[in-house]
């Protein structure tokens, strides 16, 4: 069980009301497993991601992420586990402006003190069909091309579990259409965990699993493809 | 209805970004406060010598020079005039009476009614005494509270004894700086002859000050005397020329001043204008989205004109308060530098000036941002894509262009001169690209370095001196100029006083012993021996002055305007020597050195080079001069350079030997007494055993000169630190523009698994790697400069102060790293799930 959830609820405070944007939801996800949620905007998908991912502490109740209690570690504490199992991409690509295609992508490796960490990032530019723009820097790329190096990024320090905020959501389709192919063929190839919020249900059917939040709550929880688990 | 609404939405904006656009608004006060303190301090001098200019010339009419004015002539001007004054002045030792001290002063031997105008302040006693009882003198407070009198103490002057009857505070015609030469001493005319100074020969200024009934008369009187008081080899004053005369003595220091505060003002705008251009280029979607929703080309642009003028307007007023500030702290500094005590007052014009320069340098640096902004299209509000910059090429040159004009004609307006503006700005704009080529040359070189390091936190910091909104480039460029305009000051400063120190000090004479008649060279010279002192070679020195110069009277060049000879060359009284061999510290540059004379003919002359410019003299002019009287007729031969550097005695114009027979020849004496102690008591044996002599102390002088000079320093100081903290005010305003993207980014790298002491890491490295490029940007720049300055125009070896600049250096890189550590403080508290919500 790479990452599990037990009765978890999240609650912000906004001025002097506190909402509740999760309440009690209970998860499981196995190794090697393609996750993806859904639901309408607002339902609480992005808050659901980022506590599993680490980025937030629950309100209440347990989140377990690679064996580990998130709600006990500290800030740094959680860094150093995302640095070393997580990989993340983001709806806004979210690249270093400074640095350039091959920089970004190996930018985790040289976060882990990684020694040929130009040469994995190379394969995986490769991986994603970007070799010959390893030296370009974003702004030089259109919105799928980043997307692609941030992809091949995310999965750069050969991460246990990839998270991935509405990956396709600031693209057009045909383009989403490729990234998404990308994105499940580097996690089939890699063996890696996979959880994905998107509001493309064509994207979302790809997933081994399919789950749908409702203002807060699991209202869906449905394996599509037994078999290849 | 429209309007008042689209001026609702511009300040509406604006208050949205208060904070950000106060910090913006400084960049421009700071120029502008040093544009208006620096043009303050200017009018109040003006307004102060316009309303002292009386005092200063002591009368309606003054006849002065170095002869006394022959009595027909004397007759002449006094006609018709209501008062009359008279003054000898020169400069002579006095001996106090306890015999332990002398000193150099300026003697002033006054008639009872002097002065006509004003009056001598006195501190203790009263300084009209001297002139209803013999025997007394009133001296200048600083000298009595220097040496310890009192009122009733005796001193000597010349041969006589003179009681001490007051000590004034304030008198006309009395300088800042010449009065910590030779402090004045008020004799009575009577008592001038008793003294025994007032001979043939003595170097005797005489002043006749008169008054008339009416301007009129004044007036008439000028007309009708001018030429014969000139062509008697005196100079005529009225208030018009003397207002000229005082007011050409600071030229210098607010041509200095208006350069200083608009460097100030340049590197302000720049700031503010890079500050408005990432301000606009994150308004390209409101733009778009004004178009969208209808909103014409011309509203857009009065929306943000409107919102740069109110910027423009608000900086410049802001820069105006602070200015006044200065204003009121700038005399304390200034202190003992000026003729006059000025009062501070606010001068509408100079606020009107300030107000408008404020603005125009903001719209003019604003201008480059705007219209690529409102070219951008609606649908750029659908896209995120940029606006393109390209098509623009030809708007940004005809706004260069603009901004380029408008500087010339804004430093045209400050100095006064359309080739010293045209030369500054295309100056400024020349350092300011070969530091920008500097800049851009060590971000590439530092990027080359670290990339093969193994820290992460230092390539990941080099590679962010590449993010736009950081404005590396431009901040190096800045912090670097700023650092160049301070240290080039001190590696000056630090090589002429290298320069001087170097000097073998046995070579540098200390002692100068003048107004020596041709007997007493040989006994002098032989007592100094005998007291061990090394005596250099006596000069003779004939007092003369031009009387027609290219064969044309000096009423005559004065009269003419088609020439820029200054007027002092007329003026002046020039000590000239005859020699056959040229000085150590000579060479000749154009013709032949001529160094015997046969005894008829015209007398070939060398004159030095810099002299030669001014004069407009060249090989083969001839000049008369007038040697107390007689006339002699002179060529020039040739023309030499003289290394002033090495203090040695250096002389304008040379006779050579054999030419000034017959002429009343004085000698002078120089000599290097070791110590202080020594010095004094020479002194005091000099005066005891020789009469009539003068002496200066030249280690006491450098010391008043070097005084005077450290409060001068600290006032160029100041305006440059002015530029400093305009480099300060930009790294702020950076700060501002590039802290989203510094959030954004550190949440990344929080979401990559990156700890908060990392994140804190990269930033100071970030920070101390911008602050060490600025500083070897400045160093190598004012190295450069200073070198070049040092070498060409000083001609001076090069020896700057390291230890200084190293402190001056490691302060900027001080307060850049903390500027960096203060912004790390809030970044390392970024929550990455912020990220995940896009607002960073
Ligand atoms: N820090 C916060 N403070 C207050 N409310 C928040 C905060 N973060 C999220 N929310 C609220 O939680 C709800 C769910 O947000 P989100 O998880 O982003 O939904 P989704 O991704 O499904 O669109 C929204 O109503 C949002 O306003
Ligand atoms: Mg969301």
């Amino acid at each position: 069980m790479i990452l599990k959830l037990n009765d978890v609820t999240q609650r912000f405070k906004s001025g002097q009301h506190e909402i509740e944007v999760l309440s009690e939801i209970n998860l499981e996800v196995t190794s090697g497993e393609s996750l993806a949620i859904v639901g309408p905007s607002g339902s609480g998908k992005t808050t659901l991601l980022g506590l599993c991912a680490g980025l937030d502490r629950p309100t209440l109740g347990r989140v377990e992420l690679v064996d580990k209690s998130i709600g006990e570690l500290s800030e740094d504490q959680r860094a150093v586990l995302r640095r070393d199992n997580v990989g993340f991409v983001f709806q806004n690509f979210e690249l270093i402006s400074s640095l350039t295609a091959l920089e970004n992508v190996s930018l985790p490796l040289d976060l882990i003190g990684a020694k040929s960490s130009r040469h994995t990032a190379m394969e995986l530019l490769e991986k994603v069909g970007l070799k010959d723009r390893a030296h370009h820097y974003p702004t030089q790329m259109s919105g799928g091309e980043q997307q692609r190096v941030a992809i091949a990024r995310a999965f750069s320090n050969n991460p246990k579990i990839v998270f991935a905020d509405e990956p396709t959501g600031n693209l057009d389709e045909e383009t989403g259409a490729k990234i998404e192919d990308i994105l499940f063929n580097l996690n089939q190839e890699k063996g890696t965990t996979l959880v994905l919020v998107t509001h493309n249900l064509e994207l979302a059917n790809k997933a081994h699993r399919i789950i749908e939040l409702k203002q807060g709550k699991l209202t869906r929880d449905q394996i599509l493809q037994k078999e290849t688990i | 209805m429209r309007s008042i609404g689209l001026f609702k939405l511009a300040f509406v904006e604006l208050r949205h970004n208060s904070l950000r656009l106060f910090v913006y608004s400084l960049s421009i006060s700071i120029g502008i406060a040093a544009i208006f303190a620096t043009g303050s301090l200017k009018n109040d001098l003006i307004t102060q010598i316009d309303k002292e200019t009386k005092e200063l010339v002591g009368g309606d009419l003054v006849v002065k020079g170095f002869s006394a004015i022959n009595d027909s002539l004397y007759d002449e001007v006094l006609d018709q005039s209501t008062a009359v004054a008279h003054e000898k002045s020169f400069a002579s030792m006095v001996v106090f009476a306890n015999k332990e001290n002398t000193r150099l002063v300026n003697v002033r031997a006054i008639s009872a009614d002097y002065p006509l105008i004003g009056s001598i302040e006195d501190r203790a006693g009263d300084s009209r005494a001297i002139n209803t009882q013999g025997g007394l003198v009133s001296i200048n407070e600083s000298l009595g509270i220097q040496y310890g009198l009192e009122l009733g103490d005796s001193l000597f002057i010349g041969n006589s004894v003179f009681k001490v009857a007051a000590f004034h505070s304030k008198a006309p015609g009395q300088s800042g700086i010449a009065a910590t030469v030779a402090p004045s001493v008020f004799i009575s005319l009577d008592d001038l002859s008793g003294t025994g100074l007032a001979r043939i020969g003595s170097r005797i200024r005489h002043s006749y000050y008169f008054l008339y009934a009416d301007e009129e008369t004044t007036k008439n009187k000028f007309k009708a005397l001018e030429k014969a008081v000139i062509d008697d080899g005196l100079r005529l004053e009225n208030l018009e020329s003397g207002r000229k005369r005082l007011g050409r003595s600071y030229k210098n220091l607010f041509l200095f001043l208006n350069l200083a505060a608009f460097i100030a003002l340049i590197i302000g705008g720049v700031g503010a204008g890079s500050a408005i251009d990432l301000f606009f280029s994150e308004k390209k979607k409101t733009v778009a989205v004004l178009k969208c929703v209808g909103f014409r080309y011309k509203e857009i642009a009065t929306l943000f004109l409107v919102q740069i003028l109110f910027l423009g307007l608000f900086g410049s007023g802001l820069g105006v308060a602070i200015g006044l500030g200065i204003q009121q702290a700038l005399p304390g500094m200034f202190k003992g530098v000026f003729v006059v005590d000025f009062v501070q007052q606010f001068h509408f014009s100079v606020f009107l000036i300030s107000m408008l320069m404020g603005v125009l340098v903001s719209v003019l640096f604003g201008l480059k941002t705007l219209i690529p902004l409102l070219n951008s299209t609606p649908l750029m509000a659908l896209r995120s894509s940029l606006v393109n910059q390209q098509g623009y090429q030809r708007i940004n040159l005809i706004i260069r262009s603009i901004q380029l004009a408008s500087l010339i004609l804004i430093t045209w307006y400050l100095t006064g001169k359309f080739f010293i503006a045209l030369g500054f700005t295309f100056g400024l704009l020349l350092i300011m690209l070969c530091l920008w080529g500097l800049a851009m040359l060590l971000r590439k070189f530092a990027r080359k370095i670290v990339t093969r390091l193994r820290s992460f936190e230092l390539r990941y910091a080099v590679n962010a001196l590449y993010r736009p909104q950081n404005q590396t480039v431009l901040l190096i460029s800045i912090i670097g100029l700023s650092a160049i305009l301070v240290l080039h000051l001190f590696f000056i400063r630090s090589s002429l006083v290298n320069s001087i120190q170097l000097l073998d000090n046995d070579h540098r004479p200390n002692l100068i012993i003048f107004d020596i008649d041709e007997e007493s060279v040989e006994p002098i010279a032989s007592f100094l021996e005998s007291r061990n002192v090394s005596v250099f070679d006596p000069l003779s020195i004939v007092p003369m002055r031009i009387h027609r110069l290219k064969g044309r009277s000096v009423f005559s060049w004065k009269k003419d305007s088609t020439h820029s000879i200054p007027s002092h060359v007329f003026n002046r009284e020039y000590r000239v020597t005859e020699r056959e061999v040229l000085g150590e510290n000579e060479s000749i540059e154009e013709g032949k050195w001529k160094g015997n004379y046969e005894g008829s003919g015209i007398i070939p002359i060398s004159i030095e080079e810099n002299f030669s410019g001014q004069s407009e003299l060249s090989l083969g002019d001839t000049v008369e001069f007038n040697v107390f009287g007689s006339i002699l007729k002179a060529e020039i031969a040739s023309i030499r350079k003289v290394d002033f550097t090495q203090m040695q005695a250096a002389f304008t114009i040379v006779f050579p030997k054999g030419s000034l027979e017959g002429a009343p020849v004085m000698y002078a004496v120089s000599a290097h007494v070791k110590d202080k102690e020594k010095m004094m008591k020479v002194q005091n044996e000099l005066m005891d055993n020789f009469k009539n002599i003068s002496i200066i102390d030249l280690d006491q002088i450098f010391e008043s000169v070097a005084e005077l000079g450290s409060k001068i320093e600290i006032a160029i100081q100041f305006m440059f630190s002015f530029s400093a903290l305009t480099a300060l005010i930009v790294l702020i305003n950076t700060l501002y523009v590039s802290r989203f993207q510094r959030l954004k980014e550190s949440a990344v790298l929080k979401t990559l698994g990156a700890v908060s002491n990392r994140l804190t890491r990269i930033n100071i490295y970030e920070f101390l790697i911008l602050g060490v490029l600025a500083v070897v940007a400045g160093l190598v720049f004012s190295f450069v400069v200073s070198y070049l300055l040092m070498t060409f125009l000083f001609k001076v070896p090069f020896s700057p102060d390291i230890f200084s600049a190293g402190i001056i250096l490691l302060f900027v890189l001080a307060v850049v790293t903390f500027m960096g550590v203060v912004n790390s403080s809030s970044l390392r508290n970024v929550s990455p799930i912020r990220l995940i919500r896009g607002n960073g």
